[in-house]
């Protein structure tokens, strides 16, 4: 069998080649020479034995290349035969192997799950051209909720004139559009962008073309770009598409290009864009209107430019701006964010989350495999201990026995990337829309499976040694000797840490799980502002073409609210451009004749909503002062303004809001009149704070382009559902070629606004107690086994007059020491693990101390069940065959 | 390899390896005259098949090598059989002693 010197020249046939082969010159050297004295000693000449000698030697290269080839089939064999011996090993016991790579799948397939999704997310580049130097700019002032805004027409203009950084700036923004001609009216949502932005993304059409520059000018803009999904969607892939008319808004846009079908153009604000239209720089947001902010703006710095010193740039670039307009652009400044950090920056600490979450389940499944393998070398030991004493080399042993460890677990790991495939499918379906942003395509790729393959190789490597170095040092004559049930308490002791680390981990990850928890349930206890029940939301959308004047769009839904209200059913109706919680525009405002911050700026960023009269009555939203809107709000009549509690607060805080006054537009001021102040309501989610907010009457001088299409709310007697088609007769009635779309209930879209952080408390739940079974399970085999080689005494002990549950609490004691010991390391780690997770929380605090204990509690319970059960089930056993040894 | 010597397989070979080593250590180009002895001229075997047959059993465990030096105090590597290889030496002599006896029965009953 093997020496250590079969160690070394495996070592040295990896690292020391050369050594190698100069031994082995050295060795037939020597057998040249030998044979050469050989033949002098039989009479030839020297020369003549050296020929000799040669010539029946034959060539050294072709001898030297044999014992090569020999070497490595010598090494391939023996490798075979470990696996061989592993394998049948593993057959003969297939309730450890079972258990082993069940145990192990689960947590691969976890990890591989969630790995797939950061490498797609977090490691890959964007799929654009050189994404490091892609930036999105973006306007804030230092009062700004919410970090940022969107950026000014005309601000835009001059950064495109004024910077010394980008080599390209691009703009854009959300579009809503109808598709009519083609079968049933579409719905669509699409960017309507500068004509430069697919080339500064570096994105060629799949066919046709993209935009060219003079598109953005007046009378050119009515082409379009499909998405490739639009494209199959609503016209079937048919490619002489292009070139011909199809019908938006009513209008007529030429299809000048098609994009492919792998592209994920960058969504912004989560829109996704399904067609592209230039934008029409004639509109009066370009012209000097500083304070309309309704741009994305993406960059691309020059090479050589790092993101500091485009900052840098910027912030000088808008300084001057803020001098120029200073009613304005005060105290504005330019943010600039990577296209990245963009796009996934509010998704990485989530992602990590679960990566570590994750991580954890894996180690504690490692642990409790190595605790298992530890467990079936002790019950190997009679075996091992008969190769040992017939001449086997400890090495051999520990090679054999590492080739099996690491065999189970690159065997698992592979079952393990089956089951995380299947995961990842199942989480990418159920996964809330947006949570897992649309960067690249995630997918089980060879990085994915070469990372598994290769912590899987380490693990077994490492989770082999420890019991295969053990099981070598065994003493033969005990071992051979008591029949093998020695307790040996250094085997024990490391057992018990394992066990001990095990427990530690599950306690971190029932603690994130249990701070999830109970964010979410601090989240829907949220006053949302509004009350979501039984009521109907559908939203309309008008062609400008059949509506081109304000008045007929006015007329338009004071009849079609007219007659849904007169509907059996219906309480109340009303119609508004945005829904709470769906997030909306927003402006900045001045109030009339004074500033009420310390910087001179008089500004207030405030959320702005066109509603139509009983919009708060439909939704219960209170009516703290003054009145509605009513019909006699008007176009023609004084614009007038109902505002939120907040704005009412931060504008006029001692004075009473009523018949004040402000204006969005400091240039040309119109002024607007308030003439009511109603409730605070959550303009973008549950967990982001409360904004000023200002409602316009909808039939007073409203943009034409957003209240075109509105949202219906109804307020229903009995379940919403039911009017559904009652409301869509009511609408169509008053115009059959309008449908109605996105017919949803109030209360569906309050509890998809905490989906993620539903999504992600479910998720950490599911990980918690798969974590908590394997370390119950864990907890539960080293203390069997305790217990069952301590039988002997215990039986004594019973014998000499202790009663049973006197052996029982001892028992107990032992195992809820390990627990203990387990909970107090978890409280640690995870006050320093839930740290990284407190940006993910919402009204909990990271050491919050109520999760602790029930968290504690429950992991001391269950640990207590698996010590009772082996507990007592041996008190309980025949005393006299304990004692007899059994 | 020398023409005139048999074919030999490599089981063989390997045998008599082991029974040439068998009394005690030595170098390849010994272990080569100790079988042309054992077999009075009949086998003959050459380095290409020697030293790749002695690498290849070392690789198994038969044999353990240590450099020394030889009777004209040259640079040697030397071979031994180790508990292993005595094993197997007493495996393979026995699975001879079986064969040959059948194939004499066989030859006997003609």
């Amino acid at each position: 069998m093997w020496h250590p010197r079969q160690i070394q020249s495996f070592w040295r046939n990896l690292f020391h080649r050369e050594q190698l082969e100069r031994e082995l010159d050295d060795e037939l050297r020597f057998y040249l020479d030998e044979v050469v004295d050989r033949n002098i000693s039989q009479g030839m000449s020297s020369d003549e034995a050296r020929r000799a000698a040669r010539m029946s030697m034959g060539s050294v290269e072709q001898v030297k290349e044999r014992v090569r080839d020999a070497r490595v089939g010598a090494w391939i064999a023996s490798v075979v035969q470990d696996l061989r011996y592993g394998l049948i090993q593993l057959r003969r016991n297939p309730g450890f192997t079972a258990v082993a790579v069940i145990t192990l799948a689960l947590g691969v397939g976890a990890n591989t799950a969630i790995f797939s999704v950061v490498d797609a997310v977090l490691l890959r580049a964007l799929p654009f051209k050189d994404p490091k130097h892609l930036v999105m700019l973006w306007e804030t002032e230092p009062s700004a909720p919410g970090g940022h805004f969107p950026v000014a027409g005309p601000d835009f203009k001059d950064w495109l004139v004024q910077n010394n950084v980008f080599q390209n700036i691009e703009a854009g923004t959300q579009d809503r559009g109808v598709l009519t001609g083609s079968g049933e009216p579409l719905l669509l949502t699409g960017d309507s962008v500068s004509p430069g932005v697919f080339g500064l993304l570096g994105i060629q059409p799949l066919y046709g073309r993209t935009f060219i520059p003079d598109e953005s000018e007046p009378g050119r803009g009515h082409v379009i770009i499909l998405s490739y999904g639009l494209w199959q969607r609503a016209f079937g892939g048919n490619k002489r598409i292009i070139g011909q008319n199809i019908t938006l808004n009513g209008e007529a846009y030429s299809v000048v290009g098609v994009m492919p079908r792998q592209l994920r153009f960058p969504e912004i604000w989560n829109w996704k864009a399904e067609y592209w239209v230039p934008i029409n720089f004639a509109q009066p947001a370009w012209k000097e209107d500083r304070s309309t902010h309704w741009l994305w703006v993406m960059a691309r710095m020059k090479p050589g430019v790092t993101i500091d010193q485009a900052r840098a740039d910027m912030g000088a670039v808008s300084l001057r701006l803020a001098q120029q307009y200073p009613k304005t652009n005060k105290g504005v400044i330019t943010k600039v964010v990577s296209l990245h950090d963009q796009l996934i920056g509010n998704v990485r600490p989530m992602l990590m989350a679960l990566f570590g979450v994750v991580s954890f389940l894996l180690l504690i499944a490692c642990i409790n495999v190595v605790s298992l393998l530890l467990a079936r070398t002790i019950a190997r030991e009679r075996e091992i201990a008969v190769r040992l004493a017939v001449g086997c080399r400890r090495l051999r042993i520990v090679r054999q026995l590492l080739t099996e460890s690491v065999f189970l677990f690159v065997f698992s790991s592979v079952v393990g990337l089956a089951v995380g495939w299947g995961a990842l499918h199942l989480l990418l379906h159920t996964a809330p829309s947006g949570y897992i942003p649309n960067v690249t395509q995630v997918g089980l790729n060879s990085t994915v499976f070469a990372s598994a393959l290769l912590v899987a190789f380490l693990a077994g490597l490492l989770g082999g040694l420890v019991p295969a170095i053990q099981s070598s040092r065994m003493d033969l004559h005990e071992t051979l000797k008591e029949g093998g049930r020695t307790l040996s308490s250094p085997r024990q002791r490391f057992r018990s840490m394992l066990v001990i680390s095990e427990i530690a981990l599950a306690l971190m990850m029932l603690f994130s799980s249990g701070l999830a928890i109970r964010s979410l349930v601090r989240l829907l206890d949220v006053n949302a502002g509004f009350d979501a029940r039984n009521v109907l939301t559908l939203r309309v959308f008008l062609p400008k073409s059949s509506y081109p004047k304000p008045t007929q769009v006015v007329s338009f839904y004071q009849r079609v609210l007219t007659k849904v209200r007169s509907l059996p059913g219906v309480v109340s109706a009303a119609a508004a451009t945005e829904l709470p919680l769906l997030g909306g525009n927003n402006t900045t405002v001045y109030a009339e004749g004074h500033s009420f911050q310390e910087n001179g700026s008089s500004a207030l960023l405030a959320e702005i909503c066109w509603a139509t009269p009983h919009y708060f009555r439909t939704l219960h939203i209170p009516l703290l002062r003054g009145r509605d809107f009513a019909a006699s709000d008007t176009a023609s009549s004084l614009p007038v303004a109902i505002v939120n509690r907040t704005m009412a607060k931060l504008l006029w805080p001692h004075e009473n809001p009523i018949g004040k006054r402000f204006t969005e537009n400091q240039n040309s001021p119109k002024w607007i009149t308030v003439v009511g102040v109603v409730g605070d309501v959550h303009v973008s989610g549950l967990n982001s704070g409360l904004s000023p907010e200002a409602y316009f009457p909808e039939y007073q001088d409203a943009k034409p382009t957003i209240v075109l299409g509105l949202v219906l709310v109804i307020r229903t007697v009995v379940s919403p559902d039911s009017l559904v088609s009652a409301v869509r007769s009511a609408v169509q009635s008053i115009d059959n070629n309008i449908p109605i779309y996105q017919v949803r209930q109030l209360s569906e879209i309050v509890s998809a606004s905490s989906g993620q952080e539903r999504f992600l408390a479910l998720l950490l739940m599911l990980f918690a107690v798969v974590a908590l079974l394997l370390a119950a399970i864990g907890i539960y085999g080293v203390l069997a086994y305790s217990i069952a080689s301590q039988r002997h005494a215990l039986g004594i002990r019973m014998a000499l007059g202790a009663s049973r549950p006197d052996v029982l609490q001892l028992v107990l004691i032992q195992g809820m020491k390990l627990a203990f010991a387990g909970v107090t390391f978890g409280i640690v780690g995870a006050l320093v693990f839930s740290r990284l997770l407190a940006s993910l929380l919402y009204g909990v605090s990271p050491t919050d101390p109520l999760t602790f204990f029930s968290v504690s509690f429950i992991l001391l319970g269950v640990a207590f069940l698996a010590c009772y059960i082996p507990a007592h089930r041996v008190v309980g056993a025949d005393l006299m065959l304990v004692l007899r040894g059994e | 390899m020398n023409s005139q010597s048999t074919e030999l397989l490599q089981g063989t070979l390997d045998l008599l390896i082991l029974q040439a080593l068998a009394l005690g250590s030595r170098h390849g180009l010994g272990i080569s005259e100790r079988i042309e002895q054992m077999t009075h001229g009949t086998f003959r075997v050459g380095p290409g098949s020697l030293f790749p047959a002695l690498h290849r059993m070392e690789g198994r465990g038969w044999l353990s090598s240590e450099w020394g030096h030889s009777e004209n105090n040259r640079r040697a590597r030397y071979y031994r059989l180790t508990a292993a290889g005595h094993r197997q030496l007493n495996t393979e002599t026995e699975r001879w002693g079986r064969i040959s006896f059948a194939i004499s029965c066989v030859l006997e009953a003609r």
